[in-house]
């Protein structure tokens, strides 16, 4: 049997929903991109601009969401075609969250002021952990996109990653802050931007268990 | 608790092999729906359980059809008193050509002799767990007729209960009937299940996710899948049924 509705114009509102919901994933992760690009350079025109993407997106979450609602009035979505739309609905939902932690570190990215008061190694270490979240994050999406279970199992893999490298950081952290307490102030924003970066990791996780929701209608949500 | 059983039921129109080796059970006091493509067997499944094919000569079913421990195909059955006990309501309303009163006290001066008084409370108890009471009490010598079409049809549901039956089945009872109607039809579905078990023929999904406990699809005289509706709407183990409730059936 065909993977197409009936209805074209069914299949068509289906489309529009993901392309809606992957374009607005796509934001976030260029403010992924822009955070760690402000992290290395201090540009406070790269900050204002983070700022004001977020309201796009968060315009964007009530825009999709209004479609979903749309969708379950005019189509009565049943099985998969339900829980596809369930799962986008929660989905923008988990994005502009992300996109909340981006602003996180901006704001602390700011309070630290001149990022030269930020230890060389560590700027590196905390580039090299937002790096991953923005990779974590543009794994999910292309499987969103395709609802590819597989790659849906890896970024749960590469999640676990992301939160070992949180640990380290943060242990390093504390580390430093024991021996030279002057440097606490620094090391409290640290943490924040760190603690974001690895927030945005676990957010990917959630669309990917979405992925396996939609697929195969098992809810992995809350499990180990 | 299943109220029936099928076990390898076969249906043939003549040489039409209409319904394939059909087991399932139908819960007791609870909705069961069945849903799929014109043609796929679930009215002729409907219509073995009170032995409507009997009225003709060139159908048949073999296998059996189990109610309270007989099997209604064995031939050993009477089959006016089965139809008693196995209420049925159709597509269309079909009121007899009589006043409301007695179109409801027709079924049961056949079954049971009462004295008026006790026939009256009988037509006023089944007007009334059909939801229709109130909107014909003062018309009750009126003929059937005059009532809208939906009121036809829960005026049809009360003949059916009227005779107090242990299973009542619903032939698309909703199709011909507007919105409003057929919301109060669902309604009175619903209640019903409190005293009855009831099989529903459906082509609307929507109504089967919304009415039943239970659903079954059907295709091409088989029996897909059956279960549990909220299973079946939200996650139903086969690709084939998936494929027609989202209407991916082509």
């Amino acid at each position: 049997m065909s993977d197409k509705h009936l209805s074209t114009y069914f299949d068509l509102d289906l489309k529009q929903l993901l392309d809606k919901l992957i374009f607005m994933g796509h934001e976030v992760e260029q403010q992924v991109q822009r955070i760690l690009s402000a992290l290395n350079n201090a540009d406070e025109s790269l900050i204002e601009e983070i700022f004001q993407t977020e309201q796009r997106i968060d315009a964007l979450e009530v825009e999709i969401d209004q479609g979903c609602s749309q969708l379950i009035v005019m189509r009565q979505p049943v099985a998969r075609d339900l829980r596809f739309v369930l799962a986008v609905s929660k989905a923008v939902a988990i994005l502009e969250r992300a996109a909340d932690e981006t602003i996180r570190i901006a704001k602390r990215i700011r309070h630290l002021g001149e990022t030269d008061s930020i230890d060389p190694i560590d700027k590196k270490n905390i580039v090299h952990l937002g790096e991953m979240s923005g990779v974590i994050l543009k794994h999910a999406l292309d499987a969103f996109a395709n609802m590819d279970v597989k790659n849906a199992s890896e970024i749960m893999l590469e999640d676990k990653a992301i939160n070992l490298e949180f640990y380290n950081l943060r242990d390093g952290f504390m580390k430093a802050m024991k021996e030279n307490p002057d440097t606490i102030n620094v090391y409290l924003d640290l943490l924040v931007i760190v603690k974001a970066l690895e927030r945005v990791g676990d957010y990917a996780k959630k669309i990917a268990e979405f992925i396996v929701y939609v697929v195969h209608g098992t809810d992995l949500r809350h499990q180990q | 608790m299943s109220k029936l059983t099928t076990r390898d039921l076969n249906f043939y129109y003549g040489d039409f092999h209409a319904l394939k080796s059909i087991s399932l059970e139908i819960p007791e006091k609870k909705v069961t729906a069945f849903i799929g493509p014109s043609g796929c067997g679930k009215s002729t499944l409907l219509r073995t359980f009170n032995q409507m094919f009997a009225l003709y000569p060139d159908q048949r079913a073999t296998g059996e059809v189990i109610m309270n421990g007989v099997n209604l195909l064995s031939g050993k059955q009477d089959v006016s008193l089965l139809r008693a006990k196995i209420g049925m309501v159709f597509q269309k309303p079909t009121p007899f050509p009589m006043s409301i009163y007695d179109n409801i006290a027709f079924g049961i001066k056949l079954y049971e002799q009462l004295p008026r008084s006790e026939l009256d409370l009988r037509v006023e108890s089944a007007l009334t767990r059909a939801a229709l009471w109130h909107e014909v009490k003062d018309k009750l010598n009126q003929s059937g007729y005059s009532l809208s079409g939906g009121q036809q049809q829960r005026l049809c549901i009360a003949r059916g209960i009227a005779i107090e039956p242990e299973i009542l089945l619903l032939d698309e009872p909703c199709s011909a009937l507007d919105p409003i109607s057929t919301t109060k039809i669902e309604e009175l579905i619903t209640e019903l299940k409190k005293d009855y078990t009831v099989v529903i023929v459906t082509h609307n999904m929507q109504q089967a996710a919304r009415c039943s406990d239970f659903t079954a699809y059907m295709y091409l005289g088989e029996l897909i899948e059956f279960g549990k509706t909220q299973k079946i709407f939200v996650k139903p183990d086969r690709k084939e049924t998936e494929d027609y409730i989202t209407g991916r059936f082509g």
